[in-house]
């Protein structure tokens, strides 16, 4: 069975600063391929600056790659510009749940409205009556009572809100979830309720999750894979059990490390602050300088993720 | 003796809505040398007892209740001039936004010449080496050139080192941070977070630490206040509280919190949510979310409940567990 | 609609101000609409045996050289500087944001030919503009509503340009285009709309300014022309009969153009409050 989506080569490369010969080239996302199968639900971990965001917006067809192929069910969608998907018939298979649940909120819409929406545009011929009995079905599912509906996102309160931001996301039906910290801006105790919900939804609705976090110990909970990035490029992949018990890449190491309550060395440490994503030596592992290792080759070839002997795709030429 | 007193405070703020009952019967103390955790959601009060201490209240804030000692200082009674002259010199706070924290049109090294100038710290002739010494003690490699940098140059986790540095500049014998790493990256935070504990521990210093990460808490503080809706639910030191967490809330908030080796299905939300403070409320706020509820918790005010044979672990609880 | 209702009540009460400048815009509003058959006398109808009348029981703000009423004057003449100045800015408001919100939104070319031409119109001050379109048009009130609307344009061009650009980026216009709203509708709908909360503001600002340059135009004698009656040609008919100490003549429209000028200018404030749904509960 082919994977749902197939990322290959994929790149985004921004140009700042200045015009001509002066601007330099922000390597947002850098050379990195993955894939997630059908009802697979896959974590991408990483900090600031790590490129994660580009990468939602690259896959969900946002803004448009430099270079690399988005593959979803086996089609090429890179190939319909970003600016032109929204018409597109497969815009309804991916979504996307965002974080900030304040800021993703047309203040003049009601919940009702911003529910509704996707359903009138994506799902073209469906009466008034019809779209009212599918949100409300959604409300449900979601756990969000009816007579919340009408209010618009000043009223509703954070958890509320999360909600409504997850019911807008699946009231197509996708195949394909993104969400992109669904809930860093929320309590912990209405985090566990949208944890708990989101495990549900996908257990009900079998879509797959492309679930991006900071958070490692939230990330572990809903998903079965994971990538880790690092300043534009994956230095890790494989199972959130391989991952957390046998990291082998010295930044995932000191990001699992790092972790509040871990008990762990703190010789996993980086030291100073990442270099900059803006023209980097394509020759330079990108945690050269900051990593508690650190050889001659380490700033002569830029590691390649590879499986060697079996264990889990790393990223660098020394692994743990 | 402890360094920080604060008894029976009960604040309220007026707003178009209705009076908020921000804060009701507080109560915590700290020493010198131990860092104390403030812990609660948000709404829970723990920033406004943070400024409350600091004596930044928000004008529309009233204080209907209640006592503040600070080093034989009663707070609340003394004038805003008196206030002053301690703030940065004696008593200091980190805040959470880091970057929105510093003037951004003055170079660090001018703003942490600001503050030594302002209390006229040190030599004043050897404001420059002073300015690079603090630099140093926050670990800001070469402070020499740093000194000269706006914080539009410097990124989250050096804007927070400033932030640091600054408050620490007059070595204040009383350290606030509240949510000093929310919105950092967890290396960040990590080295942040033992920055603060090292500096706290070194010159036998106290610190507050204002969170919501449980996890945070239970690494870096010697005792923990956990707090909800405007009232302390429980205080007790931070191996207590989690290996016997007595307060319903308490456990409830333990029990959503994801470790790393929590199942989803071990992972419990809590019911309800933070009660409207407008309101009139019962005398405890949690018991319309309390699965141990009985009478006494919605007609009898709150009782203060010490663990046996641990006097220091106290609970506002009826039925503590 | 009853909670606009009680949201509007909520507002007044917070700002007395706002409901006083309200109150002054009403008034106003209804000397426009209702005044040409309120006034006591008719505005054009000449007396030359009650010529240069301080005010009285009779004439409340007295007589002119022509033994004209000049309260019937003032009041006939609100409809026209209101309507010329509601004309010109409703005119300026509707084309200025549309140019903006599509040049914010789209950028590009568009927008530098758009910047391009508010660049230029910002370059002439009013009066030379409206003198220059007055000598080649011809002096008629619609070219004066012309003029003032074009030296208008760009303010609105560049409030709504600067907020799409703004918004363009927000967090729920991207939910949006998820949605499946192509780039037009997430004009339309979702950023259009939210320009207006700002814009609200300067309508009654502008309308204030625009009332008093119409005054100021035909003050020079450009637009509107005598006998007609308006508040800028009574104040430079008035003008000459000051020093003779006939002041009513002049004092008299002008203390309503002030009183105008002053209503729209707080009104704008309160206007904001009313329109923005974040301040809705």
């Amino acid at each position: 069975m082919s994977a749902l989506l197939e990322v290959a080569n994929l790149a985004k490369i921004y140009s700042v600063g200045g015009t001509g010969a002066s601007a330099g080239l922000l390597h947002a996302v850098d050379d990195i391929s993955f894939s997630i199968d059908r009802g697979e639900s896959l974590g991408l971990v990483g900090e600031s600056g790590c490129g994660k965001s580009t990468v939602v917006r690259l896959v969900a067809r946002l803004i448009d790659p430099t270079a690399g192929v988005v593959c979803f069910s086996g089609d090429d969608i890179g190939l319909v510009p970003a600016r032109r998907f929204g018409r597109d018939p497969r815009r309804r298979s991916i979504q996307v749940v965002f974080q900030d649940p304040t800021d993703s909120f047309n203040p003049r819409f009601s919940a009702y409205d911003t529910i509704a929406e996707p359903i009138r545009l994506l799902d073209r011929g469906t009466s008034a009556e019809e779209r009212r009995r599918r949100v409300a079905e959604t409300a449900r599912l979601v756990g969000l009572p009816e007579d919340l509906l009408p209010r618009l996102p000043h009223q509703l309160s954070g958890g509320q809100k999360a909600r409504v931001n997850i019911a807008r996301a699946i009231a197509v039906r996708p195949e394909l979830l993104i969400l992109d910290e669904p809930t860093s801006a929320l309590d912990v105790s209405v985090q566990a309720v949208i944890l708990h919900l989101l495990a549900d939804l996908r257990a009900e609705l079998g879509m797959s999750y492309l679930f991006v976090s900071h958070d490692l110990n939230v990330v572990r909970l809903l998903c079965q894979r994971l990538v880790v990035m690092y300043l534009g490029k994956i230095v890790e992949t494989g199972t959130v059990e391989e991952i957390f018990t046998a990291p082998r890449h010295p930044y995932t190491r000191a990001l699992i490390e790092a972790i509040p309550g871990h008990e762990g060395d703190s010789t996993a440490m980086l030291s100073g602050e990442p270099m900059s994503p803006i023209d980097p030596d394509p020759a330079i592992c990108r945690l050269y300088g900051r990593c508690p290792l650190g050889h001659d080759r380490c700033r002569q070839e830029m590691p390649r993720l590879e499986d060697r002997g079996g264990a889990h795709p790393v990223a660098c030429h020394t692994p743990l | 003796m402890a360094l920080l007193e604060v008894e029976n405070l009960a604040i309220e703020f007026r707003t178009r809505g209705g009076t908020v009952h921000a804060l009701e019967n507080v109560g915590l103390s700290v020493d010198s040398g131990e860092i104390v955790g403030v812990v609660g959601e948000s709404g829970s009060g723990k920033s406004v007892s943070a400024f409350a201490v600091m004596g930044i209240l928000d004008p529309a804030a009233r204080v209907t209740a209640g006592r503040i000692e600070f080093d034989g200082t009663d707070i609340l009674t003394a004038g805003e001039r008196k206030l002053r002259k301690m703030r940065g010199r004696d008593m200091a706070m980190v805040f959470q936004n880091a970057r929105g924290a510093l003037n951004p049109i003055r170079t660090i090294g001018q703003q942490i010449a600001d503050v030594l100038r302002c209390h006229k710290f040190g030599d004043r002739g050897a404001i420059g080496d002073q300015v690079v010494a603090a630099l140093k003690t926050v670990r800001i490699p070469d402070p020499e050139t740093r000194a000269g940098a706006y914080p539009y140059e410097l990124s989250g986790g050096m804007c927070q080192r400033v932030g640091i540095a600054l408050a620490m500049a007059c070595q204040p014998r009383l350290l606030i941070a509240d949510e000093p790493t929310t919105g950092l990256d967890v290396t960040t935070q990590s080295t942040i977070m033992d920055l603060i504990r090292d500096l706290v521990r070194a010159n036998r210093k106290a610190a507050i630490l204002i969170t919501h990460d449980l996890l945070l808490a239970e690494e870096y503080c010697d005792r923990i206040v956990v707090m909800h809706a405007g009232h302390v639910v429980e205080t007790a030191s931070t191996a207590a509280l989690f290996a016997a967490p007595r307060h319903p809330y308490t456990a409830a908030l333990i029990a959503s919190t994801p470790r790393q080796d929590t199942r989803l299905a071990a992972l419990r939300p809590i019911a309800g949510s933070i009660p409207d403070l407008r309101a009139d409320l019962p005398p405890c706020r949690f018991a319309a979310r309390c699965p141990r509820r009985i009478e006494r918790c919605v007609n009898e005010p709150l009782p203060r409940i010490a663990a046996d044979g641990d006097a220091g672990h106290v609970t506002a609880c009826w039925r503590p567990l | 609609m009853t909670s606009f209702g009680r949201h509007f009540r909520y507002v007044m009460s917070e700002n007395p101000v706002t409901a006083v400048a309200l109150g002054m815009v009403g008034l106003l509003t209804f000397a426009a609409v209702f005044g040409t058959v309120l006034a006591p006398y008719d505005p054009i109808a000449t007396d030359t045996a009650r010529a240069l009348q301080p005010p009285s029981g009779s004439h409340w703000f007295g007589t002119d050289n022509l033994g004209r009423d000049v309260f019937s004057r003032v009041l006939a003449a609100t409809r026209l500087d209101l309507g010329i100045a509601v004309a010109a800015v409703a005119l300026s408001l509707v084309i200025g944001s549309v140019l903006g919100v599509l040049s914010g939104s789209f950028g590009g070319w568009l927008d530098r030919i758009v910047g391009r031409i508010m660049d230029t119109i910002m370059a002439f001050p009013l009066f030379v503009l409206a003198m220059g379109i007055v000598a080649a048009l011809g002096n008629t009130i619609e070219n004066v509503v012309y003029a003032t609307a074009l030296i208008n344009l760009p303010f609105y061009t560049r409030v709504a340009r600067a907020e799409a650009a703004v918004r363009r980026n927000a967090g729920y216009v991207e939910a949006a285009r998820l949605a499946g709203n192509s780039e037009a509708r997430l004009v339309a709908v979702h950023i259009f709309p939210m320009i207006l909360p700002p814009l609200m503001v300067q309508i009654s600002l502008n309308l204030g300014w625009a009332i008093l340059n119409a005054a100021g135009l035909s003050f020079i004698g450009l637009g509107v022309r005598p006998p007609s009656p308006e508040w800028g040609i009574m104040v430079a008919e008035g003008a000459s009969f000051i020093i003779s100490g006939q002041w009513w003549l002049a004092l008299m429209p002008g203390a309503v153009l002030m009183f105008a000028v002053l209503a729209f200018n707080l009104l704008g404030d309160g206007m904001r409050d009313l329109v923005d749904p974040r301040q809705r509960t």
